[in-house]
C-alpha cells in the first residue's frame, strides 16, 4: 500500500499548497494521484487542464505533470482542441461550480452532449472562494453570501441532472468525506471511454461558515463541515437505516436538546446536536423504539418539524454510466470516410 | 479484514510521520481517525508552522491510513515498521 | 483541395486553401456570415488530409479549441467576424500570454452590432490591435484579392510559428465573397515553430535574441505549466513585478524587434509622386483605379497598399510623407488608420481622411474626386 509520503513526492510537484487549512481541494488532489497511482497510467500521458478559481490549482502547480491553466470558465473548450489532436493523452479536467457551471456551464454541456473522452472533476464548494465568498449557481435557496447578504434569491443547479440531461455517459457525485469512493470513482471516470463527470461537494472553510450559518471557531470549521457532509447525504443503493429522525427546533438546537433528552428519559434512545446541509443546526434522535420517540418528541414545544432520515439530503454515487458514440473517434471514422472517397 | 490477514495485521507495527513544514493544523486527521479509524490521534498542543495545532499519536495505529485518505495537505503519512 | 495552378475560387476558399498548404490540421469556428464558406470548405477538406474540423458551441470556446489544439501540436485556425472577433478577445489575450502560435481570420462586416451581416467593413482594425486587455504586440495582415487570401493566409501561418504569437488575417465581405483568379503554386513555403532539442527547456523565457522561445508540446514529458497568469520562464506561476514586466516587454519586444521583416507594403507610382493614397484591403482597389485614372490626367499621385496593418509600417509612411505634399486615406471605416498614419507623417505632409461607412466600398470617381481636391 503506497504511503501518502510516497505519493506526494512522485505526482505533487510543490507543497504546502495555497489552499486555506483544511481547504477540500487538498483532499480531492490526494484522491486523484491515489486513482492515477492506482490506475498506474505514465504521469507524462496524462494532460489536466482547468480554468480560474480555488479548483485550478488542484492540477496547476500541483500535479507533476502537463497541466493547462486556461481561462475562466474555458478548461473544458481548451481541453477539447488539445484532446482531438493528441487522442492519446489521459484527459483530466478540474473546474469549480462557478467556473464550471457559472461562465463555463455552456461549454460544460456541450462538452457531455459531444461525449468527448474526458474526465471532469467539478469541485462544488457552492460559493466563488477565491474571489470571496460570492454567491455561485450552487449555492443553497436562502444561502447568505457576500452577493446574497439578504438570502441568495435563486435555485441551485443539480448538476448531475444537468450534465445527464446534456449527454455525458459517466456522471457521480461524491464529497471531500467519501475519498475511498471518490478515489474509485475518478478511476472509473478515467477508465470510461466517453464524457466523465465527477461533482464533489467540497468544504470550503472560509466562507462556507454564513453559506451554512456554522457558528464555530475556524479551526474546526472544516471538520465540522466534513461531518455535516456524512450527516446530509446517502448513498445510492445502499439500505438506508431508519431507526432515527431529526427534530427542527425553534429555538436554538443548543437549548432544545435539553428539554428533547428529559422528554426521552425513560426511552431506549439518543439525541445530539448536527450540521444539516439543509436545515441547519438540528437534533438527531436514534432510538430502538422510533415510533415511540416520535410520537413523544412531536408534541414538544420546542419542535417545529420532525423530518425523515432522509429528507433534504444530497444523493450520492454514480447516476450514469451508459455507452454512446465517443467524439474523437467519431471524427476519425469522419476522416476514414473523407480519405475513403 | 479476513481472518487470516486480521491476524497478520497485528504483527504489523505502524508510525505515524507528520512532515510539519506543510501540516496546516486543521486536525482532519484526528477527526477521521476518530470517527473511522483507530481512534488514536489527538490535537497536540504545539502551535503547527503554517497555524492550527499538529496532530499527535495516544496510541497503536492500527494502520488503516484514514488520516492519509483524508489529508489535505497530503502530509501525514503512516509508515510501516 | 485544389491542384497547383489556375483557379477561379471564392475568397474564403482561398484562404482555407492556403491555410491547408500552410500546413494547418485543426480549424475549430462557429457559423457567421460572412465567414461560413470558411468553415464549409475546412469542414470538407480537412479531413482529406487527416486533420480536425470542429464547429464549437461558441466563438469562445472556438479559440479556445484552437489554443488547445496548438499546445498538443498541431497549427490552428479559426475564422470568424466582429461579433464573433469581439467574444474572442480574451483568449486571443491568453495566447498572446501564453505565446501560443494559431491564425484568427477576421472577415470584417458593416457594424457596430449586428450591423449588416453580409456588407463588408474595415472597422475592426484598432480591435486588431487593442482588443484584448493588457500590452501586447499584434500582427494583423490584410488581403485585397483572392490570390492574397491564399497568400497572407500562408503568410500568417509562417509568422505565427516564427513568433509564437496569434496572427490576425483582417479580411472583409467583399474580398470574401468575390470569385477571382487564384494561382496554387506547386510549392509553398512552410515554416515551424522552434522546438527544444534535449529535456530540459524554458517554455516561456529564452537567451536567443530573436526573444522567441522554444515551444514544447503536450505529452512530450516536459510537464509543462501553461498558465496566463504572470509567470516565470518556466512557467510557474509568479506574479512579482520582475518576472510580469520581464514577460511583458520580451512579448512586445520581439514584434517590434522584428518590424521590418514583418512589414510588408505595396507601392505604386510612387517614385515621383507628390501626393499620396494610403489604403489596404478592399479599399485599396478603387484607389488603385483612382489612382491610375488621376495619372492619366497629370496628377502625380501614387498608392501605398498596405499587407500588414499591424505593427504598423511607420518607418514607410513617415519617408513617403517626406516626399509628398499630402496624404488621403481611404478605408471602410469611419476614419482609423488614418490616425496612424498622421502619427507617423508628424504633420510633414497633410493627411486627409477618406471614410466609408454604411457598408459598401468607394467608387474610384469618389476617390479621384478626394485626389483631385488634395491639389487645391
Amino acid at each position: 500500500m503506497r504511503t501518502l509520503r510516497y505519493l506526494r513526492e512522485r505526482y505533487v510537484r510543490e507543497l504546502p499548497t495555497l489552499f486555506c487549512p483544511g481547504c477540500g481541494n487538498g483532499i480531492i488532489l490526494n484522491s486523484f494521484i491515489r486513482a492515477i497511482d492506482q490506475l498506474g497510467i505514465p504521469q507524462d500521458r496524462l494532460l489536466c487542464v482547468s480554468g480560474i478559481g480555488c479548483s485550478a490549482w488542484i492540477p496547476s502547480p500541483y500535479f507533476k505533470g502537463d497541466t493547462l491553466h486556461t481561462t475562466h470558465g474555458r478548461a473544458l473548450a481548451f481541453a477539447t482542441g488539445a484532446k482531438v489532436y493528441r487522442q492519446d493523452l489521459v484527459t483530466v479536467i478540474f473546474t469549480g461550480d462557478g467556473d464550471g457551471a457559472g461562465i463555463g456551464g455552456n461549454h460544460l454541456i456541450h462538452a457531455a452532449r459531444r461525449n468527448i473522452d474526458m474526465t471532469t472533476i467539478l469541485v462544488n464548494n457552492m460559493n466563488y472562494g477565491m474571489t470571496g465568498g460570492q454567491l455561485a449557481p450552487t449555492t443553497p435557496y436562502g444561502g447568505p453570501t457576500d452577493t446574497s447578504p439578504y438570502g441568495n434569491p435563486e435555485h441551485p443547479f443539480d448538476l448531475v441532472e444537468l450534465v445527464s440531461a446534456a449527454g455525458a455517459s459517466y456522471v457521480a457525485r461524491w464529497t471531500t468525506y467519501h475519498a475511498v469512493e471518490l478515489t474509485r470513482s475518478i478511476m472509473e471516470g478515467i477508465q470510461h471511454k466517453g464524457f466523465s463527470f465527477i461533482e464533489v461537494l467540497s468544504q470550503c472553510p472560509t466562507n462556507q461558515r454564513h453559506i451554512f450559518r456554522i457558528r464555530a471557531p475556524i479551526e474546526e470549521l472544516p471538520t465540522r463541515i466534513l461531518e455535516m457532509f456524512a450527516e446530509s447525504t446517502y448513498i445510492r443503493g445502499r439500505p438506508a437505516r431508519t431507526d432515527y429522525f431529526y427534530i427542527l427546533p425553534n429555538i436554538p438546537a443548543e437549548e432544545a436538546i435539553k428539554e428533547v433528552n428529559e422528554a426521552l428519559g425513560g426511552l431506549e434512545a439518543r439525541a445530539r446536536l448536527v450540521d444539516h446541509i439543509s436545515y441547519g443546526r438540528l437534533i438527531r434522535v436514534d432510538s430502538e423504539e422510533v415510533d415511540r420517540a416520535r410520537g413523544i418528541l412531536e408534541g414538544l414545544k420546542v419542535t417545529e418539524r420532525v423530518l425523515g432520515p432522509l429528507e433534504g439530503k444530497v444523493e450520492l454515487g454514480v447516476f450514469v454510466k451508459r455507452e454512446r458514440p465517443e467524439f474523437t473517434e467519431s471524427l476519425m471514422n469522419i476522416i476514414k470516410r473523407a480519405q475513403g472517397c | 479484514m479476513g481472518f487470516i490477514s486480521s491476524i497478520a495485521q497485528k504483527e504489523k507495527r505502524f508510525r505515524i510521520e507528520i512532515e510539519e513544514a506543510l501540516c496546516k493544523g486543521c486536525l482532519i486527521c484526528v477527526y477521521a481517525c476518530n470517527k473511522l479509524g483507530g481512534r488514536v490521534l489527538r490535537r497536540s498542543d504545539r502551535r503547527a508552522l503554517l497555524g492550527g495545532f499538529y496532530p499527535t499519536l495516544a496510541g497503536d495505529c492500527i494502520g488503516c491510513r484514514w488520516c492519509e485518505r483524508l489529508c489535505p495537505d497530503l502530509c501525514i503519512s503512516v509508515e510501516e515498521e | 483541395m485544389l491542384s497547383p495552378g489556375r483557379h477561379l475560387v471564392l475568397g474564403n476558399v482561398a484562404c482555407g486553401e492556403g491555410a491547408i498548404r500552410a500546413g494547418c490540421r485543426f480549424f475549430a469556428g462557429y457559423p457567421i456570415t460572412p465567414a461560413n464558406e470558411i468553415s464549409q470548405y475546412m469542414a470538407s477538406e480537412l479531413p482529406k488530409v487527416g486533420g480536425f474540423f470542429l464547429q464549437m458551441e461558441d466563438e469562445i470556446a472556438s479559440i479556445a479549441a484552437v489554443i488547445g489544439a496548438s499546445w498538443a501540436g498541431a497549427k490552428a485556425m479559426t475564422a470568424t467576424s466582429g461579433p464573433g472577433f469581439s467574444l474572442m478577445q480574451e483568449n486571443i489575450g491568453y495566447a498572446y500570454m501564453t505565446e501560443t502560435p494559431c491564425v484568427i481570420v477576421d472577415v470584417q462586416r458593416s457594424g457596430p452590432s449586428t450591423g449588416q451581416p453580409t456588407m463588408p467593413s474595415q472597422q475592426d482594425v484598432y480591435q486588431a490591435r487593442y482588443g484584448a486587455h493588457g500590452d501586447y504586440e499584434a500582427i494583423a495582415l490584410s488581403p485585397w484579392s483572392v490570390q492574397e487570401m491564399f497568400d497572407l493566409t500562408v503568410r500568417a501561418f509562417n509568422l505565427a510559428e516564427r513568433f509564437r504569437v496569434p496572427v490576425l488575417l483582417m479580411a472583409d465581405g467583399a474580398i470574401a465573397h468575390i470569385k477571382e483568379r487564384l494561382i496554387v503554386p506547386e510549392k509553398v513555403e512552410v515554416l515551424e515553430r522552434r522546438r527544444p532539442e534535449g529535456p530540459e527547456c524554458t517554455p516561456f523565457g529564452t537567451e536567443d535574441p530573436s526573444g522567441v522561445p522554444e515551444m514544447p508540446l503536450l505529452g512530450e514529458g516536459y510537464r509543462l505549466l501553461i498558465t496566463g497568469s504572470s509567470h516565470r520562464p518556466t512557467g510557474r506561476r509568479d506574479d512579482s513585478p520582475r518576472y510580469m514586466r520581464m514577460k511583458v516587454e520580451r512579448i512586445n519586444e520581439k514584434i517590434r524587434r522584428a518590424r521590418r521583416e514583418i512589414t510588408d507594403i505595396a507601392a505604386h507610382h510612387l517614385e515621383d509622386a507628390d501626393l499620396a493614397v494610403v489604403s489596404y484591403g478592399a479599399s485599396a482597389r478603387p484607389s488603385y483605379s483612382a489612382v491610375k485614372r488621376a495619372r492619366s490626367m497629370g496628377i502625380r499621385v501614387g498608392l501605398l497598399r498596405l499587407r500588414t496593418l499591424w505593427p504598423f509600417p511607420e518607418e514607410e509612411v513617415s519617408a513617403i510623407s517626406e516626399e509628398v505634399r499630402a496624404i488621403l486615406v481611404v478605408e471602410m471605416n469611419i476614419g482609423k488608420m488614418v490616425r496612424e498614419v498622421e502619427r507617423a507623417a508628424r504633420g510633414r505632409a497633410q493627411v486627409v481622411s477618406l471614410p466609408k461607412v454604411g457598408g459598401v466600398l468607394h467608387t474610384s470617381d469618389e476617390i479621384l474626386e478626394a485626389i483631385r481636391r488634395l491639389r487645391q
